[in-house]
């Protein structure tokens, strides 16, 4: 007992401090290794939905509703997307013309129609190696919109989502559409 | 005796020239988050100012349902609108890279856009009001902001628009 009390007195030694620096060290290095990578998907983050693609979205979904064939919101109904960034599908109303145009001035590289849940396009873009990475790290980051009974593909709801070339980089928007 | 010391001067030493070195090899990465956290902050400022302006004419080209634009100037900088919903009406746009300004809105209700007060940040004069004869023609306003923080010294954004689209 009194050898235990003797060793009771002791101060700060050189054992601790280390353990401690170790312990502090370690907390920094996991503390830093979460946050690190935070930093790099908001950077991603900055090009998706902004004010501009939403809006550029916007008209992608105006000359759809517009110009596109019953056929392709079948295709869409039964397979869940379509790639319809080729203007020859814009059949309707002359709507070839506005989508060319469309593309043109706002540098548009990809259209797709999706069903309003994004869940099997999300499935077929991720097992597909032929899309570029930051295109399907956006498919990867929205989110499935599949908790909303009401907007179905039989109730008329679908979506698109739009890639384009702005400021030397790839932004990318999507919008909800109502085929009524 | 030397039992009931507490702190010996090697210890505190070592204790030192860990938190010494610990601080140190922080600094850097403190400093550089600093710096990105004052990048952030004027990214911020103009994002906000973006989006405020391309709301404003985005509502009017989409809502308003824009059908002409005319007065174009030869330098790009100004340009008039005819809408035509609910009723006939026009607005003009002025971009003033000199004063840092962009002016929009009804004759009469012309409101003043000022870029926001940050140093080194300006209105590029490669800003342009385009009308593209297009289709039925298309609307291209492109604004560019310049300041040493951005990638590549610019920060650009579009605000696109068909003429007469016809529903």
């Amino acid at each position: 007992m009194k050898r235990k009390k003797m060793l009771s007195n002791n101060g700060f030694i050189l054992v601790e401090t280390l353990v401690v620096s170790v312990f502090i060290m370690g907390i920094f290095s996991l503390l830093y290794t979460n946050f690190f990578p935070l930093i790099g998907e908001y950077e991603r983050y900055k090009n998706y939905d902004t004010v501009e693609s939403t809006y550029i979205a916007h008209w992608a979904r105006m000359i759809a509703l517009k110009g596109l064939a019953d056929s392709s919101y079948t295709t869409v109904a039964n397979v869940g997307y379509l790639d319809i960034s080729d203007c020859s599908l814009y059949v309707n109303s002359n709507a070839n013309g506005s989508c060319e145009a469309f593309k043109t001035v706002n540098n548009v590289s990809k259209i797709y129609l999706t069903t309003y849940s994004t869940t099997s396009f999300k499935d077929f873009v991720k097992d597909n190696n032929d899309f570029s990475r930051s295109f399907s790290e956006y498919i990867s980051y929205l989110p499935a919109y599949s908790k909303n009974a009401v907007k179905t593909t039989e109730a008329g709801y679908y979506r698109i989502i739009v890639e384009y070339i702005s400021n030397n980089s790839y932004k990318y928007g999507n919008i909800e559409a109502f085929k009524g | 005796m030397l039992n009931k010391k507490g702190i010996t001067s090697v210890e505190l030493l070592v204790c030192f020239i860990i938190v010494s070195a610990i601080i140190v090899s922080m600094y850097n990465l403190i400093l550089n988050y600093r710096n990105r956290e004052q990048i952030e902050e004027i990214n911020n400022e103009v994002i906000s100012f973006s989006n405020n302006l391309q709301e404003v004419i985005q509502n009017d080209l989409v809502m308003g349902h824009l059908v002409n634009v005319s007065n174009v100037s030869e330098d790009g900088y100004s340009a008039t609108f005819t809408f035509d919903n609910p009723d006939n009406y026009t607005t003009t746009i002025t971009i003033k890279p000199n004063e840092g300004i962009i002016s929009y809105g009804k004759s009469g209700d012309i409101i003043d856009y000022e870029i926001p007060g940050i140093a080194d940040l300006m209105l590029s004069p490669d800003s342009s009001i385009e009308y593209i004869p297009a289709d039925n023609g298309y609307l291209k306003i492109t604004i560019i902001l310049t300041h040493p923080n951005f990638e590549d010294n610019t920060y650009s954004f579009m605000i696109n628009c068909p003429v007469n689209y016809v529903y």
